[in-house]
C-alpha cells in the first residue's frame, strides 16, 4: 500500500463521518434501539408490577429481614428452590450471612427471559426495601446497601430445579448482538463504498481521479478509509451498549460473565469478512455503470451471502451434515452468518461449563449420563466436544 | 524541428504514442495511432465528435490500456510515479459537491505529494480569481468556477505535462482569455501542453504542432504552418462581372460579386489575378493561408 492510498483512506473518512446519514445511523440506530428497549421495559412494568406482586421468597443468613406479606421465608436453599420449582413463588432470593459488607445476592427464577431477569432484579430491589429499611434499628450499612446494591447473580433453574446456567441468557444474547454488529457494520460500511465508487463513475470524477492515482491505489484507499469508518461506527455502538448495560439493570444478565481471549479472534473475522465483502462490492460497483445498477447486482450477491439464512432450517437439524460445514467454509456465509465461524467463536469465548463440575450445564447431571443417550452421530461431537459440546448438542448448534 | 539520436529516437519528445490502437466491442476508436509531443510545445488534438480524441487522452493517462501499441512518458513505459509529472483537465466530471473548495485542493494536492499546499492554493485561488471561494463548498461554485477549480488541480502542483480536454468549454469570454494568458505563461516556463478543443481560432493562436484524428485515424499530423500550407491558398475575391472558368483551383464559394477560391499549394496566383482581371472588375484580390477552421471542416467531411 502506498502514501496514495493512505491519502484516499483519510479523505473518504472524515469525509463519510461527517455526512449527516453516518452520524443518524450511528447515533440513531442505537437510540432507536434504547426506545423500543425502553418502551418494552415500559410496558412490561405491567408484567413487572404483576410479577412483584407474585410472591418472592428468600433465604436470609443475615437474621435481618422480618417476616412480611408477600414474601416468604426459607429456612435453606433446598427447600427454597422447592418452592420456586412447584410454583409457589416467583423468585428466591439468598441473603447470604455476609450481605451488608459483600451486598452480594443470589436470586433464582424460573423465567429465562430478559424481562425475567430485570424483572427479578426490580422485585429484589422492592424486597429489600420493604424488608431491610422498614426496620427499627437500620444502621447506615444496611440502607447503603440497599440503596446502592450490587447487581445480583441471577441463578435460571430449569423443571428439575437444575441451574441452567447463569451464563445462558447473555451466551445468547452477546454473540447475536455482536453477529448484529459484524454485520451491521460490513453492510453500512460496504454500501457507503458502493456509493462512493457509482457516484464517481456517473459523474466520470473517477477518470479524474485515475489521473491522480492508480485504480489499484484508489480502490485500496477506499476500502481502507470505510474499514476505519465501519470500525469506528462498531466502537461507537458497543461503547453506547456496555454505558446503556452498565446503568440499567441489564447488568445483571452479564454478571460475572468472563470473555476469553478468543474474543480477539472476532476482530480478526471482521477485517477478513469486511475486506472480501468491500472488494466484492468495490469490484461490483467498479463494472457497473450506475449506482442504481450496482444495486442491482450487490442485490445479486446477497442472495448469494444469504444462501445459507434461506435453508437454515436444513444445517440446524443435522449439524453433521456437510451442507452445514460446507457453508461454513464459504467465505461470503462465514464471516456474517449465524452458523459461521464469527458467530462460532464468540460462543467459544465464552468459559465452558467446568465451573459448575462435573454437571452439564443444561441438565445438572454428570457429563456421561447427560449425553448417553445421544442420537447417533452426536457421540463423535460430544467426544470432540467435551462438556460445552453437549450444551451445544442439546441446543441444535454446533459450535466446535 | 525536432533532435533524433542515431538510433532514430526522439531526444525531445516527452511523450511518444507508437501505433496505439484501442477496440471496444467491435469498434476501433483508435486505429495505429502515432504521434511524439515534444517538450515545451503546445500540442494541439484535434477531431470532430467521436473521433477518439478523448479515448487517447484516457489511453495517455493509463486511465485505459491500449490493445496493441505502445505509449512511452519521458521514455518510460506508464508508472504511478509518472502520474505525479502530469496535469488533467478532463472535458466532463464534477467534483464531490460535498466537501469545500479549499478541502478539495488539499486532498488532490496530497495525492500529487505537493508541498506548501496552502501557499500554493491561496496563489492560484488568487489568480483564477476564486479566493473568496475557498471556504465554501464546491455546490456553491457556478459551471465556470467548478471549471476553474479543476484547472487549479491540474496545475498545482506543477506539472511537466499538461494534458487539457476541451478546457474552455463552460467559461465566458473573460475567463477564457484569463485561462488562456495562464496557458502561454507555463509554456513560457517549459510546461508542454496537450490540448484537445474545438475552437480552430485558439488553436490557431495557440499550438505550435496538431494532431487531426477522424473515426481513430489520424488524418494530419504536424507543424500548424506546414499543414495550413499543406492545404493550400486562400483568395479572398470581390468583383463585377461574370466569372470566367479557371483552370488549377482546388474550389471556389461564388456568391455573385464575392468569391471564396482554394488554390493548389503552390499555384501561381499572379497568374490567377491576371485571367480574372481580363474578364472582370477586380476590387479586391486578397491571398490568405487557410484557416483551421476550413481545414477543419474540409478534412472532416470527407
Amino acid at each position: 500500500m502506498t502514501q496514495k492510498a493512505l491519502v484516499v483512506a483519510k479523505f473518504e473518512f472524515t469525509k463519510t463521518v461527517r455526512r449527516k446519514g453516518f452520524i443518524l445511523g450511528t447515533l440513531g440506530l442505537p437510540l432507536l434501539i434504547l426506545f423500543i428497549m425502553g418502551l418494552t421495559l415500559y410496558t412490561g412494568a405491567g408484567i413487572g408490577t404483576a410479577m412483584e406482586n407474585q410472591t418472592t421468597g428468600y433465604v436470609d443468613g443475615t437474621g435481618f429481614v422480618e417476616p412480611a406479606s408477600g414474601y416468604v421465608p426459607y429456612t435453606d436453599l433446598a427447600a427454597g428452590k422447592s418452592a420456586l420449582v412447584a410454583g409457589e413463588i416467583h423468585t428466591l432470593v439468598v441473603i447470604p450471612a455476609d450481605y451488608l459488607q459483600n451486598r452480594t445476592l443470589t436470586v433464582y427464577t424460573m423465567d429465562a427471559s430478559l424481562m425475567g431477569s430485570t424483572g427479578s432484579n426490580t422485585a429484589v430491589q422492592e424486597f429489600l426495601a420493604q424488608n431491610v429499611l422498614r426496620h427499627e434499628n437500620v444502621s447506615e450499612e444496611a440502607t447503603q446497601a440497599v440503596l446502592s446494591p450490587s447487581s445480583p447473580s441471577v441463578i435460571v433453574l430449569d423443571e428439575s430445579g437444575n441451574p441452567k446456567g447463569s451464563q445462558e441468557l447473555a451466551g445468547f444474547i452477546l454473540p447475536f448482538a455482536m453477529t448484529m454488529v459484524l454485520a451491521l457494520g460490513i453492510l453500512t460500511s460496504s454500501g457507503y463504498l458502493m456509493q462512493g465508487i457509482g457516484e464517481e463513475k456517473e459523474s466520470r470524477r473517477g477518470e479524474f481521479l485515475l489521473s491522480y492515482c492508480s485504480a489499484e491505489n484508489l480502490l485500496a484507499g477506499k476500502i481502507i478509509g470505510y474499514a476505519a469508518v465501519s470500525l469506528l461506527q462498531m466502537g461507537l455502538w458497543i461503547g453506547m451498549a456496555l454505558l446503556v448495560v452498565a446503568a440499567t439493570p441489564l447488568s445483571a444478565i452479564f454478571s460475572g460473565l468472563q470473555l476469553s481471549g478468543l474474543v480477539g479472534i472476532a476482530v480478526v473475522y471482521f477485517v477478513l469478512g469486511y475486506f472480501l465483502f468491500s472488494v466484492s462490492i468495490a469490484c461490483t460497483a467498479s463494472l457497473a455503470p450506475s449506482v442504481r445498477e450496482a444495486q442491482q447486482d450487490l442485490c445479486d450477491l446477497l442472495h448469494v451471502r444469504s444462501l445459507p439464512a434461506h435453508l437454515l432450517t436444513v444445517p440446524s437439524r443435522g449439524p453433521e451434515l456437510a451442507c452445514h460445514a460446507v457453508f461454513n467454509l464459504l467465505p461470503l456465509h462465514c464471516a456474517v452468518h449465524r452458523d459461521g465461524p464469527a458467530h462460532a467463536r464468540f460462543r467459544a469465548a465464552i468459559p465452558d461449563c467446568d465451573q459448575y463440575g462435573d454437571s452439564c450445564p443444561l441438565h445438572g447431571r454428570p457429563d456421561k449420563a447427560c449425553c448417553q443417550d445421544l442420537p447417533d452421530g452426536y457421540a463423535d461431537l460430544w467426544e470432540a466436544g467435551g462438556t460445552r459440546g453437549c450444551a451445544a448438542i442439546y441446543q441444535d448448534e454446533v459450535i466446535f | 524541428m525536432t533532435e533524433r539520436s542515431p538510433a532514430g529516437k526522439n531526444e525531445t519528445a516527452v511523450l511518444q504514442i507508437d501505433h496505439v490502437t484501442k477496440v471496444f466491442d467491435t469498434k476501433t476508436v483508435l486505429d495505429a495511432v502515432t504521434f511524439e509531443v515534444n517538450k515545451g510545445e503546445v500540442f494541439g488534438l484535434l477531431g470532430p465528435n467521436g473521433a477518439g480524441k478523448t479515448t487517447l487522452i484516457r489511453t495517455i493517462l493509463d486511465i485505459f490500456r491500449p490493445d496493441s501499441g505502445t505509449i512511452s512518458l519521458f521514455g518510460r513505459t506508464f508508472s504511478d510515479d509518472i502520474k505525479d509529472a502530469i496535469g488533467y483537465l478532463p472535458e466532463e466530471g464534477s467534483l464531490d459537491k460535498e466537501i469545500g473548495v479549499a478541502e478539495c485542493i488539499r486532498y488532490f494536492a496530497n495525492l500529487k505529494h505537493v508541498q506548501g499546499i496552502d501557499e500554493k492554493a491561496d496563489v492560484w485561488l488568487a489568480r483564477l480569481t476564486l479566493a473568496d471561494y475557498k471556504d465554501k463548498k464546491i455546490q456553491d461554485l457556478s459551471k465556470g468556477m467548478h471549471r476553474r477549480l479543476q484547472f487549479i488541480l491540474a496545475v498545482i502542483h506543477d506539472p511537466a505535462v499538461l494534458i487539457l480536454d476541451e478546457p474552455f468549454s463552460g467559461l465566458d469570454p473573460l475567463n477564457m482569455k484569463l485561462l488562456k494568458d495562464i496557458l502561454l505563461d507555463l509554456r513560457a516556463k517549459g510546461t508542454t501542453i496537450i490540448m484537445s478543443t474545438h475552437q480552430m481560432d485558439e488553436v490557431e493562436r495557440m499550438c505550435d504542432r496538431i494532431l487531426m484524428l477522424n473515426s481513430g485515424k489520424v488524418v494530419l499530423y504536424g507543424k500548424l504552418d506546414e499543414i495550413r500550407q499543406e492545404f493550400g491558398l486562400s483568395v479572398e475575391l470581390r468583383y463585377e462581372g461574370t466569372l470566367p472558368h479557371l483552370d488549377n483551383i482546388v474550389s471556389i464559394s461564388d456568391s455573385g460579386n464575392a468569391a471564396e477560391i482554394v488554390v493548389l499549394k503552390d499555384a501561381d496566383t499572379q497568374a490567377l489575378l491576371k485571367t480574372l482581371a481580363a474578364q472582370v472588375t477586380v476590387k479586391k484580390f486578397e491571398i490568405k493561408q487557410r484557416s483551421m477552421n476550413e481545414i477543419f471542416l474540409e478534412v472532416a467531411g470527407k
